[in-house]
């Protein structure tokens, strides 16, 4: 059995950790660590987790994402005239807590906060369409 | 059973067959070929840490840093080659091992520079980080500023760039400057993924796949992947075709029907025969799963469009081509990113737009010369940079003729991928519409690049069953040979120019410290770290434009000439920078040029020496009193 609330609580203390960390302050390893990994991963993959994807697309669109949501979230407070690095952080975290909150709320509805483990294999669309990569001649 | 099994009796030369089974290697078991590729990898990433050591960057000639890497460099690429193109060929290595290849490749190839440059490598760049400190400082943009404008009316990446750096550090600033060496890196690194989650829609043969992966790593010799909005709007775009392909493209079937009104009968065969799109989803996803699809596509979209002037025209041009086509099963999605990207020009960067449009149709139609404008002319360089120049060129032409070969041969087989082929061919249009300030050659080759790669592969291995003999592997290995070769050449051959010293940074930081608002600085070149702190505060008139073009106005050709612009000025200072790296990378008669001038500066009595070091000189008029 596979606690499904993993990544939930994995963004939520990451979003914690970094905002805490940011307000704080100091110059440290330990800062650009925890806030970029924040910022590069969670924002996204609070969203992408509600999708059931294999490890590729899950991380790649996590990342992609979660840049995006840098982009949109900055942009917009730049042209609202209310940039600054706390406000676009808060910003990010709304978004982050936004996403994470449907995560938990999907798991609930499908009862699957505590469920059997994913598949290993990925769905590609391959999958999708009912051929694995070794059913044949797809290529 | 081992080896090529034999064709079914009867079956007519051209059809297809049944799969043919691969032949296995009996010495080269699952497990012994991820062991062997895990150390192989460790011993080319230690090879790779030991050549850096000792490396001599000053001995660096017009050939790049090529010019002074050890031979321990290249034996680690050619470890991390011949390893990589035999696991792929023997089907035998996970893709945990393949990808830890890629990624040893990227990193021989992206690393290098961070470690080894003093300072941050493109005068570009510098600019970049100039912006990112305007934003920490004002925490505002300007859209309106009269000097890289541009970046204040798309200023996505910027934004971002900003918040990361703020939050990493409490100098933003300096962070996102210890940042940005890495910046290649890490985008490099971000586009093998994106297209690690694009290939499986468009093939299913996990050679094919890797090897796509492994010609795109090897092909980008573009350099438009540093640290700059393009290289982020690219990633986004990646992942966007990757969504698209997975979830809301679907093969059309105009195509066939189309094939049986060809006149020419065989050829009306060949193409019937062909199966359109056959790597993708014959069903459509689950409604929830297109919804997400697209839902992210937009989002993507969005965050592209006010980042970079180039990519959405790029995306648009994609997006229309597949909905034209019949390829996308929501062919809104391409209106959708002409409004958005109308939106943005009309509103978000509607103090830019009318001179963007006003380039657009200057050079719009205008193929030839949108060309020409990227190509600069050889004859004016020295030997090493005319040979990377033929390089660059060579490499380029044999990146798109592999596809071609490639793409035919997926033909022949009985295979027509009609959104790969669609997306390989859309950014043809660009060279059309714009020379994008010269640089559309380039941009077009990196759009087109994942799909050229895409097709590449398919030349070796153009259907699961094909590809399977010794010819084919020393084919891959051949091409990834000269395409490292052209890679090291074509990507670092230009870094005898690309290299700056902690004295050319700080001549900048002692204008900044000392020079007031609205200071006239006059530099040879924009070829040196300049305008990355306060740069808005300094009206810069750079003399020569590199690395291209020649300014068309008239320049000053004598200390007295330099004297008389700064007085019709009349600025609050004036001061003229030289710096070493101006002069590399120069044309003969840019080099004449800018060292004739600065010999008369330096002996006019019209001009005071304020700032000097062996790389950096600053005058300012002598009439001007000294700084405090």
């Amino acid at each position: 059995m596979t606690p499904r609330l993993g990544w939930p609580i994995a963004i939520a203390t990451s979003a914690l950790l970094a905002t805490l960390t940011v307000v704080w302050g100091g110059e440290s390893l330990v800062r650009a660590g925890v806030v970029g990994g924040f910022l590069l991963v969670c924002p996204g993959m609070a969203f992408v987790r509600l999708l059931d994807l294999d490890a590729v697309a899950e991380w790649t669109l996590a990342v992609a994402l979660s840049i995006a949501v840098l982009v949109l979230a900055s942009t917009a407070l730049l042209y609202a005239g209310r940039w600054s690095v706390l406000a676009a952080l808060l910003l990010v975290d709304g978004v982050t807590v936004v996403g994470m909150a449907l995560q938990v709320v999907a798991l609930i509805r499908r009862g699957r906060v505590i469920a059997p483990p994913r598949p290993v294999l990925a769905a590609t669309p391959a999958d999708e369409r009912g051929q694995g990569s070794r059913g044949g001649e797809t290529g | 059973m081992s080896g090529v099994a034999p064709r079914p009796t009867g079956a007519r030369a051209g059809l297809p067959t049944r799969p043919r089974s691969v032949p296995a290697s009996p010495w080269l078991s699952a497990h012994r070929a991820n062991a062997a590729g895990l150390l192989v990898v460790a011993v080319a990433l230690l090879l790779w840490a030991a050549s850096l050591r000792g490396v001599d960057l000053d001995r660096m000639t017009d050939l790049g840093l090529a010019s002074v890497l050890p031979p321990t460099y290249f034996l680690a690429i050619a470890v991390v080659v011949v390893s990589f193109a035999v696991l792929v060929h023997g089907r035998r290595a996970a893709a945990a091992v393949l990808g830890l290849h890629v990624v040893a490749w990227v990193v021989i190839a992206h690393a290098t520079t961070p470690l080894l440059f003093e300072r941050l490598r493109y005068a570009w760049v510098w600019k970049h980080l100039g912006i990112v400190e305007y934003i920490l400082r004002h925490e505002a943009i300007d859209p309106t500023i009269a000097s890289l404008d541009a970046y204040h009316n798309w200023p996505g990446f910027f934004g971002a760039a900003a918040l990361v750096a703020g939050t990493a550090g409490s100098d933003g600033a300096a962070t996102a400057m210890r940042l940005a060496p890495w910046a290649q890196l890490f985008f490099n690194l971000l586009f093998v993924g994106a297209l690690a989650f694009l290939l499986p829609a468009l093939t299913a043969d996990p050679r094919a796949k890797w090897a796509a992966i492994w010609l795109f790593a090897l092909g980008n010799w573009v350099a438009q992947d540093y640290f700059a909005p393009q290289a982020m709007a690219y990633a986004l775009a990646l992942v966007l075709y990757g969504t698209c392909l997975r979830w809301l493209v679907v093969a059309p079937t105009w195509p066939r029907r189309w094939a049986s009104r060809i006149p020419l009968p065989w050829l009306s065969r060949l193409a019937e025969r062909a199966t359109v799109g056959a790597g993708l989803p014959a069903v459509a996803p689950a409604p929830g799963r297109q919804a997400a699809a697209l839902a992210i596509a937009l989002v993507l979209i969005a965050a592209i469009v006010p980042s970079h002037q180039l990519t959405p025209i790029a995306l648009i041009v994609a997006l229309g081509a597949l909905a034209v086509g019949g390829c996308l099963r929501t062919p809104g999605l391409a209106v959708i990113a002409v409004v958005l990207t109308v939106a943005w020009n009309t509103y978000g960067a509607s103090g830019y737009t009318p001179e963007a449009i006003r380039d657009v149709l200057e050079t719009l139609g205008r193929a030839e010369g949108n060309l020409g404008a990227s190509l600069a002319d050889p004859t004016q360089f020295g030997p090493g940079a005319v040979f990377v120049a033929v390089v660059t060129r060579a490499t380029s032409a044999f990146v798109g003729l592999l596809a071609v070969a490639g793409w035919l041969r997926r033909f022949a087989a009985g295979r027509l991928d009609l959104p790969p082929t669609l997306l390989l061919l859309s950014p043809l249009v660009l060279i059309g519409a714009t020379s994008y300030g010269g640089e559309i050659l380039f941009r077009v080759y990196f759009f087109a690049l994942p799909f050229m790669a895409f097709y590449g592969a398919l030349l070796f291995y153009p259907r699961q069953a094909r590809g399977t003999g010794r010819a084919t592997l020393a084919g891959l290995l051949a091409v990834s040979g000269a395409l490292v070769f052209g890679f090291v050449f074509a990507y670092f051959g230009k870094d005898y120019a690309n290299r700056f010293s902690a004295n050319e940074q700080a001549a900048t930081e002692y204008l900044v410290r000392t020079a007031p608002a609205g200071s006239l600085v006059i530099e040879g070149n924009g070829n040196y770290p300049s305008r990355f702190d306060h740069y808005e505060q300094f009206v810069m008139y750079p003399l020569s434009e590199w690395p291209r073009a020649e300014k068309t106005w008239d320049r000053p050709e004598t200390a007295a000439e330099l004297a008389a612009i700064i007085a019709a000025e009349q600025p609050p200072a004036a001061y003229v920078v030289f710096t070493n790296s101006m002069i590399t990378g120069l044309s003969r008669d840019g080099i004449a040029y800018l060292t004739s001038l600065e010999r008369d500066v330096a002996a006019s009595a019209e001009f005071t020496r304020v700032w000097s070091t062996p790389d950096a000189r600053i005058y300012a008029p002598a009439s001007q009193p000294a700084p405090p």
